[in-house]
């Protein structure tokens, strides 16, 4: 404010007293001058932190306000068992003061792992301490990444997010656990708000078949697919790249399948992230509907109702009750 | 010449503009006296609190440097005064005394209690009853609707002498 001041007065004055075409010319490049700062008045002491996956760079965003630039590796939409990193990406982190990853083999390969390394920047892994859900498969025992369906699990995601930040700028402290109190508060609200809204779909009826196998947390928490212990149904397993348990095989589309017409299911769903083709063909063969798209390994778009978590979360049990609710 | 006089005038107006700013700032550097508080004795009381629902412990508290998530906390603005992680049943008072940070004059306090997630759909209930020398000072029960845990402040001046006056 105190430059654009100093300039509109500079030029009224030397247009009064000096030639008028220089005063027009000296008036443009001052104010031409005071918009240029202003546009790049990002303070020169901003913190840059980078997360793995669109839901872990909402949670940061919740707890750092404005005191850090957050940004997330992953852009909404995209996969993150399969997802390669580009030169962009090791940029992006070359310039971070801190990165987050949710770990559990989310990250196919490792892939954040690998950028944090190479870059020398510190990596937390946000799932510390959970207790994940196992997974079985090809006599393996896996740990299930998509814990973030789980409301209480978040909270634990942003309780490790809060640690990480207070040891690296303490003198914060205060308004990132400020900030998190408030978030958490949501989170325990966002958990009973689906506890109620599920609780409209008879037991009966409560079947959520999937196209990849993401809402194991979300099943076990909110009681669907009773029969299936309380574990979600889908074609495809765990993760869409190549590991173990991982991808489409016959025989676990013949027992998706099977499931389909022995539970009565009457919808299944398609994912954002993943291409709806087997899911499709799979409710062709079954006669079920498509019960809508859901938001699954990232968030939606700037602008959607799926951007923050909540928001997705929120817009994930809307579709499911009304699918399943008739 | 007349460029001279353009900047001259320039910096007049650049100067008085820092002067007032300089001015501004200082008179608002003037430290605001704060109020002297006097401690209450702390043996004289009892508080007592009720609890509608067995706390369990919070899976959306914020952790601690401890680590821990407390289920049930009453606390004043300087100090903890109770915390439970678990223990607590339902209907069943729980006394602690003495208690300690109340001051004379006005004073609050702040109740946070985490009914179990499985009573989330539940309205649940924290009644909290402050007693001086055996008498009433404060009595207040705190409601949670489902879901939002059980949350609220209490309000109460305490005098020096035995006349407490209760204000909500």
């Amino acid at each position: 404010m105190l430059n654009l001041v100093i300039s509109l007065n500079f030029a009224v004055i030397f247009k009064k007293f000096a030639m008028p075409q220089l005063s027009s010319i000296l008036c443009s490049l001052l104010l031409l001058l005071f918009f240029a700062q202003a546009s790049h008045a990002e303070p020169a002491d901003k913190r840059m932190l980078v997360a793995s996956t669109t839901q872990i760079a909402d949670f940061a965003r919740q707890i750092t306000g404005d005191l850090w630039m957050v940004k997330s590796i992953l852009a909404p939409g995209a996969d993150p068992h399969t997802y390669q990193p580009t030169p962009a990406d090791v940029q992006i982190v070359l310039a971070a003061d801190l990165c987050l990853e949710n770990g559990l083999h989310l990250e196919g390969k490792s892939w954040m792992a690998t950028l944090a390394g190479d870059s020398g920047k510190p990596l937390v892994t946000v799932t510390r301490g959970l207790a994940p859900l196992e997974i079985h498969a090809n006599g393996q025992s896996i740990a299930d990444p998509h814990a973030w369906f789980s409301p209480a699990n978040a909270a634990l995601y942003v309780n490790n997010i809060v640690q990480a930040l207070v040891e690296f700028d303490a003198a914060h402290a205060e308004e990132y656990r400020a900030r998190a109190t408030l978030y958490l508060q949501q989170l325990r609200v966002l958990d009973a708000w689906i506890r109620a809204q599920v609780n409209r779909i008879d037991p009966q009826r409560r079947i959520l078949v999937t196209t990849h196998d993401a809402f194991n947390y979300f099943c076990r928490e909110y009681r669907f697919n009773a029969d299936n212990d309380y574990l979600s149904i889908a074609p495809v397993g765990w993760s869409t790249g190549s590991e173990v348990g991982a991808g489409m095989t016959p025989e676990r589309r013949r027992e998706v399948v099977a499931s389909i017409k022995e539970a009565g299911a009457p919808a299944i769903f398609v994912e954002t992230t993943i291409n709806p083709k087997q899911i499709r063909e799979i409710a062709r063969e079954t006669g079920v509907k498509i019960g809508g798209e859901l938001y699954s390994d990232s968030m939606g778009p700037p602008g959607s109702a799926g951007e923050a978590y909540i928001g997705m979360m929120r817009e994930n049990v809307l579709l499911i009750v009304q699918a399943l609710q008739h | 010449m007349r460029f001279v006089l353009t900047a001259l005038i320039w910096l007049l107006i650049l100067g008085g503009l820092s002067l007032y700013i300089f001015q501004r700032d200082r008179r608002s550097q003037t430290p605001i006296q704060a109020p002297v508080m006097h401690e209450a004795a702390g043996q004289n009381f009892i508080l007592e609190i009720t609890p509608t629902f067995s706390p369990e412990p919070d899976p959306f508290a914020l952790q601690g440097e401890t680590g821990d998530s407390p289920s049930l906390v009453i606390r004043t603005s300087q100090q903890e005064l109770f915390r439970a992680e678990a223990d607590l049943e339902r209907g069943v008072p729980v006394q602690v005394q003495p208690v300690h940070g109340l001051v004379e004059g006005r004073n609050e306090l702040y109740l946070q209690g985490t009914p179990p997630l499985s009573e989330a759909h539940r309205d649940h209930a924290v009644r909290v009853r402050l007693l001086q020398d055996n008498r009433v000072v404060a009595d207040e029960t705190i409601w949670g609707q489902g879901g939002a845990g059980v949350a609220g402040t209490i309000s109460f001046t305490l005098t020096p002498m035995a006349e407490d006056a209760h204000d909500h």
